[in-house]
């Protein structure tokens, strides 16, 4: 009597169970499917919204002048002290000429405005990409302590705007993952209790026998896992579909900010599926099984 | 060996279903257990099961100390035990082997032996041509030696059989009793509770008597035969 040779039987009953029990597994599994699909696509959505705003947000926010008569190649040299610093992703130099060119484009309509100012009348500038918006504050307090810089602009209510939004976003997608997560615990419990019901008699002669509690439980563990998975399965072609042709078509729309490409989340996104669908389908056979063992 | 040492089962409902209860059978014994319906013999099996826990006293079942023994010991202690009850409890959708190899494939046997055993146990109860049956084609006594040749497969040590006679013709009743006997002779604890007792005098066995939760009469302690 080894564990091994168990194992065919403990899948075949679990397979049993599902096909003796379709009407009640076919709509588990479309709800569930439901359920999983909204979680994926708040997931895709709070992703891009984030994306977004990394995109708004992270470039160019923080602007740093440099002291009048840095020298051009000072001005280089500093620029790779400012990619030492750990928010800084990457910096964009803005020589005293190239400031006074945008200028003149932008007052090109009034083009005696500008006219007689010297070359090196603005100063020169490093426009500074970071890594993370909510860790400015200590960017800037390091970029405060070096003597290069004569002042520092940055955008902090846009910044706080950004950061806000971005907080509403991950709160509202853990509540509907936490409460779509509950729902399909809910739902997969109910087939198992179903599908115990219907097998009670073979439960209460296994327990008669001698069969233990867990060579009891796994067929009812293995339905849940077949049920999730498969529910995640469906969630997840339907995904494909509602990303390439809903979400990415909604985000092009916005006309300055390019979609995350499916293909660059879509392995991460079904591996994250199965294993949410087949954890479920388990915890929630798990949950309703408790009460039957009780012979 | 079955031995219950003053065992006082009380429902939390304040029924009490046995009272100061001793009876000792030792490996090998047959022995009838006779009350009307009420007299406690249900609870009798159901401590004997370990379905249901005793209030006072000490159980001891094959080695088992039922009144110590933590939860996940109970399916050892079963299967030493195989139960035949008055409803039969046959799976509707197995065929008659299926019902058979099914409690040979819950305690974990492979397919090798069940395929070996199961057609032996069913040729013991004279069931060979029935095997592709389901039970619903069968009379009351062929489902009946159906669950007992279920009780027998795992070779248990005793064989505990809940009025197995109370849903089949007499001389049905007659033959699986007879059946019992012969099961008997090959070395099994047979404990058959039942409550007619007409049926019971037929065999020479000992014999033990329920009433209100307490024994009243026991045959082998008043010159009777003890096998």
């Amino acid at each position: 009597m080894n564990t091994l040779s168990k194992i065919p039987y403990l899948l075949r009953e679990g397979l049993h169970n599902l096909w003796s029990n379709r009407l009640m597994s076919v709509s588990s599994i479309g709800v569930l499917g439901v359920c999983l699909l909204l979680i994926s696509n708040a997931v895709l959505i709070s992703n891009n919204i984030n994306g977004m705003i990394s995109q708004i947000g992270n470039e160019d926010a923080i602007v740093v002048y440099l002291q009048d008569g840095t020298s051009a190649e000072d001005a280089e040299a500093f620029g790779g002290e400012l990619l030492k610093i750990e928010n800084v992703e990457a910096v964009e130099y803005i020589s005293s000429k190239a400031a006074l060119d945008s200028w003149k484009e932008i007052l090109s309509e009034y083009p005696d405005i500008l006219e007689g100012i010297d070359e090196d009348f603005l100063p020169a500038s490093y426009s500074i990409t970071v890594i993370d918006l909510e860790k400015v504050d200590e960017t800037l307090k390091q970029l405060e302590s070096m003597e290069e810089i004569s002042s520092i602009r940055e955008m902090t209510e846009l910044r706080d705007q950004l950061i806000g939004i971005r907080r509403a976003v991950s709160a509202a997608l853990y509540g509907i993952v936490v409460v779509l997560f509950a729902v399909s615990l809910f739902i997969i419990a109910n087939t198992i209790k179903l599908a115990m019901y219907s097998r009670r008699k073979e439960i209460s002669i296994m327990k008669y026998v001698g069969g233990t509690d867990w060579f009891i439980r796994i067929p009812f563990v293995v339905e849940g896992f077949f049920i999730g998975l498969i529910a995640a399965l469906l969630a997840f072609f339907v995904q494909w579909y509602v990303y390439q042709y809903v979400i990415t078509q909604l985000v092009t729309s916005i006309n300055f900010v390019t979609p995350i490409a499916f293909g660059s989340f879509s392995g991460t996104l079904l591996l994250s599926l199965c294993a949410g669908g087949a954890l479920v389908g388990m915890a929630g056979s798990l949950v309703s099984i408790r009460k039957y063992l009780r012979v | 060996m079955i031995e219950f040492r003053h065992v006082v089962k009380t429902y939390p409902n304040g029924t009490k279903a046995l009272d100061d209860f001793s009876i000792t059978i030792g490996d090998g014994e047959f022995v009838f257990i006779e009350g009307s319906s009420g007299a406690g013999k249900s609870t009798l099996i159901k401590l004997l099961m370990c379905e249901e826990r005793a209030s006072e006293g000490e159980i001891y079942v094959n080695d088992f100390d039922l009144m110590r023994m933590p939860r996940r010991q109970i399916p050892r202690l079963r299967r030493t035990m195989g139960v035949v009850f008055q409803d039969f409890r046959l799976i509707e959708s197995m065929t008659v082997y299926e019902n058979v190899a099914f409690a040979m494939q819950v305690v974990g046997a492979s397919n090798r032996v069940i395929r070996r055993r199961v057609p032996y146990i069913l040729d013991l109860v004279a069931l060979t041509d029935k095997a592709r049956c389901r039970p619903i084609e069968l009379s009351g006594g062929e489902q009946q030696r159906v669950a007992l040749a279920r009780a027998l497969v795992n070779n248990p040590q005793a064989i505990i059989a809940d009025e197995p006679t109370g849903n089949i013709d007499p001389v049905m009743s007659f033959e699986i009793v007879e059946l019992l006997s012969a099961i008997n002779r090959q070395g099994t604890t047979v404990v058959m509770v039942t409550h007619e007792t007409e049926l019971a005098a037929k065999f020479d066995k000992r014999t033990v008597a329920i009433e209100n939760g307490r024994l009243v009469h026991d045959s082998s302690s008043m010159g009777g035969s003890g096998r």
